[in-house]
């Protein structure tokens, strides 16, 4: 609709909303989080963030030499209203599908290296984006985090002795990277009008109203590791041959782009600056603040709580331990339901065969705090002596 | 009685952004220290009629871990940042309607739950959701000598014996959250909450407050956008607050001109921001720090 609308405008000019040209990515920002394999991305306003995690496992039984990868795209609430906690949106599996696809099928990180005590630890390397803002063309932002994460990861030094397995922190040894082999990006083209209009990188209002979408996943070194065509769109041979020769343009362009963020980021942490989304944060805008290391004075605090301390009641009693596992606070209370004597005696009685066994006991019952157990049945059954634990009747 | 000695406490350097994401009705990225938290608030909105409350609002909070999917934790931190937000938000203005705030967690370096309620309250800010009182988050320590250590790092905050996390309103000085981990003394509080007293005027005076100022100038600057031509609407709406407009004029005329205040916006939201700002301005009165 809104596609069709500018058309009807310009019809001599197709332009887009946000005035790029047909083959014009938006603007990618790559930033890396304070610890290793976390990673922010932003293309235009989409934002997504990629956290690289590791852990010891077993492997899998049919490869018990390969270390496992596991990807996950969480669509957070926050990224748009439609998006739910806990469901499986159809969009969801789909983004899911084609990253593994993507970054798995392809190869791109060596998996045996992963491999510590063949057939019983393997590491198991866990990707997790989170999608933060919508606006379109999620696949593209989500690869390209990933695969910065991975490549920025670093994951614990480990040390075989026979059967034993030693992991050293960070603090003990220089964490190892992974060893990426390429890497594969994927770049989205939508369609419109049966194949006739082709836009690169679609917005989010180009998402809605396209007819489908092609994704090719390609590396620098122009192998194509994976295609995608979903919304049943025809394409033509040519069409296709066509894209990925964009794709592989583009495709350079993102990789110099990651490989340049990783050196920065490189050489920011040797030269010991502080990494993270804390430094990232803008400062000249109107939208942000940031506030130095503020000493609070607190000179006469104690003074003060001392004052609250000796002004203030003294709080209830404290708790008695009779017996291991047993509190008793107070004397508890006089039963103020109003009801007649007789119950009162014998929901006394009762309470007291509870009470007795749990420790505590009611003011009313001091009288009898013997601590017998006091029979009041009348069955046939022969006389069943209760073990009582040894209590204190002592009222405080 | 035991005396805790008076030490120079600090807070780690914090910093805020609003207003970075487009989705969300309101949005807001909180950073102490280390510690990074970004949150996005989507509301007043449709609820679904099993949760629907008739004569307030369903506020839900969900807070999502960076690795893994949300558990226990998460579940029990959710809770206090949602009795919190009920606490100040005025619910009953948006009755049948839901109120989703979404936390991301982006660093833990160590007062997690302090930096998600600080995030939490800007987002709500951001949002323009209309609040009886602004409120704020602080964490603090008792290391393993007694010491209190306030906004402790990761590392402070595993050697501690105990962790209390307070939430607290901007206009009384009162607590509207605790959270406790670990064995303490009474006293201990005691201390704790002088020293919160102390903190909270910084945290909420600069975050808060600075926030809420930077806040105020552009709802102020966006209303006087619109409405320059409203003289009448304009000025029963400054009169309520006139010595601070008076001041502000020289600071709206440069700020009109910054590019984030030219966004056109639409017919439909020229009636919200009226309202928020009616409402922010009252409010203003109660919490002006």
């Amino acid at each position: 609709r809104y596609y069709d609308e500018y058309k009807n405008c310009h019809n001599t000019t197709l332009l887009r909303l946000d005035g790029r040209q047909t083959y014009d990515y938006r603007r990618i920002k790559i930033t890396f989080g304070t610890d290793f394999g976390c990673c922010f991305v932003e293309l235009g306003k989409t934002r997504v963030m990629a956290q690289v995690s590791c852990e010891l496992v077993a492997p899998k039984d049919s490869r018990p030499i390969e270390g496992i990868m596991f990807f996950n795209i969480e669509l957070s609430p926050m990224a748009a209203p439609s998006f739910e906690t806990g469901r499986q949106s159809e969009l969801s599996v789909k983004l899911n599908r084609q990253l593994e696809r993507c970054l798995r099928n392809s190869k791109c990180i060596d998996t045996e290296s992963l491999c510590v005590v063949s057939g019983e630890k393997v590491w198991q390397i866990r990707v997790d984006v989170h999608v933060l803002n919508h606006d379109g063309n999620l696949m593209d932002a989500s690869s390209i985090a990933a695969i910065a994460a991975l490549s920025h990861f670093r994951r614990p030094d480990v040390s075989v002795q026979g059967n034993d397995v030693t992991v050293y922190g960070p603090e003990e040894r220089e964490p190892i990277p992974l060893s990426v082999y390429h890497m594969p990006i994927s770049i989205s083209f939508s369609f419109f009008k049966q194949g006739t209009f082709l836009l690169v990188d679609p917005s989010e209002r180009e998402e809605r109203v396209m007819d489908g979408l092609l994704m090719i996943a390609m590396n620098k070194h122009r192998e194509i590791c994976s295609i995608q065509s979903s919304g049943g769109i025809m394409l033509l041979k040519e069409q296709v041959m066509r894209c990925s020769k964009i794709a592989s343009v583009k495709v350079s362009e993102i990789t110099e782009l990651i490989n340049q963020a990783l050196l920065n980021d490189k050489m920011a942490r040797k030269a010991g600056e502080r990494c993270g989304f804390a430094e990232s944060m803008p400062q000249e805008r109107i939208t942000a603040l940031k506030m130095d290391e503020t000493p609070v004075e607190v000179t006469d605090a104690a003074e003060t709580a001392n004052e609250i301390i000796s002004a203030a009641e003294d709080p209830a009693a404290s708790p008695v331990v009779p017996l291991p596992g047993v509190g008793q606070v107070g004397n508890g209370l006089k039963n103020s339901w109003g009801l007649d004597e007789e119950e009162e005696e014998e929901e006394e009685e009762e309470d007291e065969e509870e009470d007795e066994d749990k420790g505590m006991k009611t003011s009313q019952q001091s009288d009898r705090s013997e601590g017998n157990v006091v029979e009041i049945s009348d069955s046939e059954e022969d006389e069943v002596i209760v073990l009582n634990p040894e209590t204190s009747c002592t009222a405080k | 009685m035991e005396e805790c000695e008076s030490i120079n406490v600090c807070l780690r350097e914090f910093g805020c952004e609003q207003s970075l994401l487009s989705r969300p009705d309101g949005s807001a990225s909180f950073v102490q220290g280390d510690t990074s938290v970004m949150a996005g608030v989507y509301g007043p909105a449709e609820v679904k009629v099993s949760k629907e409350i008739y004569d307030r609002a369903t506020l839900e909070v969900l807070i999502q871990p960076k690795v893994g999917l949300p558990g226990v934790r998460e579940r029990s931190q959710e809770q206090c940042v949602r009795e919190t937000c009920e606490a100040s938000l005025l619910l009953s203005l948006h009755p049948r309607s839901s109120l989703t705030l979404v936390l991301q967690v982006l660093h833990d370096d160590g007062s997690l739950l302090s930096c998600l309620l600080n995030a939490a309250c800007m987002t709500l800010l951001d949002a323009g959701l209309a609040m009886n009182c602004l409120f704020c988050g602080v964490t603090c320590a008792i290391d393993a000598d007694g010491q209190i250590v306030t906004d402790p790092t990761a590392a402070q905050e595993k050697e501690s014996r105990a962790l209390m996390t307070f939430a607290m309103d901007s206009t009384d000085r009162k607590v509207l959250m605790t959270s406790t981990k670990g064995s303490f003394s009474v006293q201990e509080v005691c201390v704790f909450f002088c020293f919160l007293l102390v903190e909270v005027l910084s945290m909420c005076g600069s975050a808060g407050g600075v926030g809420h100022h930077k806040i105020k100038y552009f709802i102020t600057v966006r209303v006087y956008r619109l409405y320059v031509f409203h003289s009448s609407t304009a000025a029963a709406v400054y009169s309520s607050e006139s010595e601070s407009i008076r001041e502000d004029l020289p600071v709206l005329q440069r700020l009109s001109e910054t590019p984030i205040l030219q966004k056109p916006l639409t017919e439909s939201q020229n009636f919200p921001f009226f309202a928020i700002l009616v409402f922010y301005q009252i409010h203003t009165k109660s919490y002006r720090l």
